[in-house]
């Protein structure tokens, strides 16, 4: 029987990620740190992450991460730390909190995710003004909701169950805005017809 | 699922991503999600098929688990007869 290659659909399987400390916060906050199990094999996170995890009341879910080795914590060596200031400037100078030292973890996940280009696929990371730097670097980037599109894609989450990880994330305070959780519902009923 | 505690909010006044920002997430995400999967599975539509309803089922929660419990699962049932081959090719091996 020959065998078809072509247009075969895809199966999901795990890739090797680099993320910054907000969207591990949501997927804590939700309750769905299932879906990070289901897509990644590796999440390596730089040490400013790992502290701004643990000062977030994430150090549970944290141990628990090493523990299964999903969560990989790695160091920034002193000859990146030039390019992480550099870079947290960058950051500072366009987002709303603008002292520099504010964004060392965004920095920092960048540089890590630049350094492992070529193991790690994508750069999870949802603040706009850090996102436009990795960016102009041309990082390939996701997010908290761009992992919530993908279980509504393979069926994992129904639109009901999307908007309601999101509601959680922002009752405890993370700004995903009311825009943004309808249009991602009409989008997760979208993904998951075809 | 573990149900969670309170976290605190990461950077609640910054900016974050808008919907469009978000489905090009997703996008970029299911492609690399795609081309991960395409050197792992090199296998035709029928049973590329036949993984994704397992994983969609609950069965298993990834193609490579999918795959080493397909791979074991056939060892064992194969067992009897591999086992009759087995020492002949590897005194072949030796050779």
């Amino acid at each position: 029987m020959p065998v078809e290659y072509q247009h075969a659909d895809k199966v999901t399987g795990k890739i090797v990620v680099v993320s910054n400390t907000g969207p591990l916060i949501s997927a804590f906050q939700s309750g769905r740190i299932d879906l990070l199990r289901r897509y990644f094999s590796a999440i390596y996170i730089p040490e400013s992450v790992l502290i701004e995890l643990q000062a977030h009341g994430a150090g549970n879910f944290v141990q628990q991460l090493i523990a299964e080795e999903l969560l990989v914590v790695e160091a920034i060596g002193p000859e990146e730390s030039t390019k992480v200031e550099q870079l947290a400037r960058q950051i500072a100078a366009s987002a709303r909190v603008k002292d520099h030292a504010g964004h060392q973890a965004e920095a920092e996940a960048i540089v890590l995710m630049s350094r492992m280009t070529g193991e790690a696929t994508q750069l999870l990371l949802e603040e706009k003004a850090a996102r436009k730097i990795a960016q102009s670097l041309q990082i390939p980037l996701t997010g908290f909701v761009g992992i919530l599109l993908q279980a509504c894609h393979d069926a994992v989450l129904t639109a009901e169950e999307m908007r309601a990880a999101l509601l959680m994330c922002r009752q405890q305070g993370t700004h995903y805005g009311e825009s943004l959780i309808a249009e991602t519902f009409r989008r997760c009923k979208e993904v998951r017809r075809k | 699922m573990k149900q969670p505690g309170h976290i605190a909010p990461h950077e609640p006044e910054e900016e974050l991503l808008s919907a469009d920002d978000a489905w090009q997430d997703f996008l970029s995400l299911r492609q690399a999600l795609a081309a991960g999967s395409e050197a792992l599975l090199q296998i035709d539509r029928a049973t590329q098929a036949l993984v994704h309803d397992l994983i969609v089922a609950g069965v298993a929660r990834s193609a490579e688990e999918v795959i080493r419990r397909a791979v074991q699962s056939f060892y064992v049932a194969t067992y009897p007869q591999a086992d009759r081959r087995l020492p002949a090719v590897r005194e072949t091996r030796q050779d």
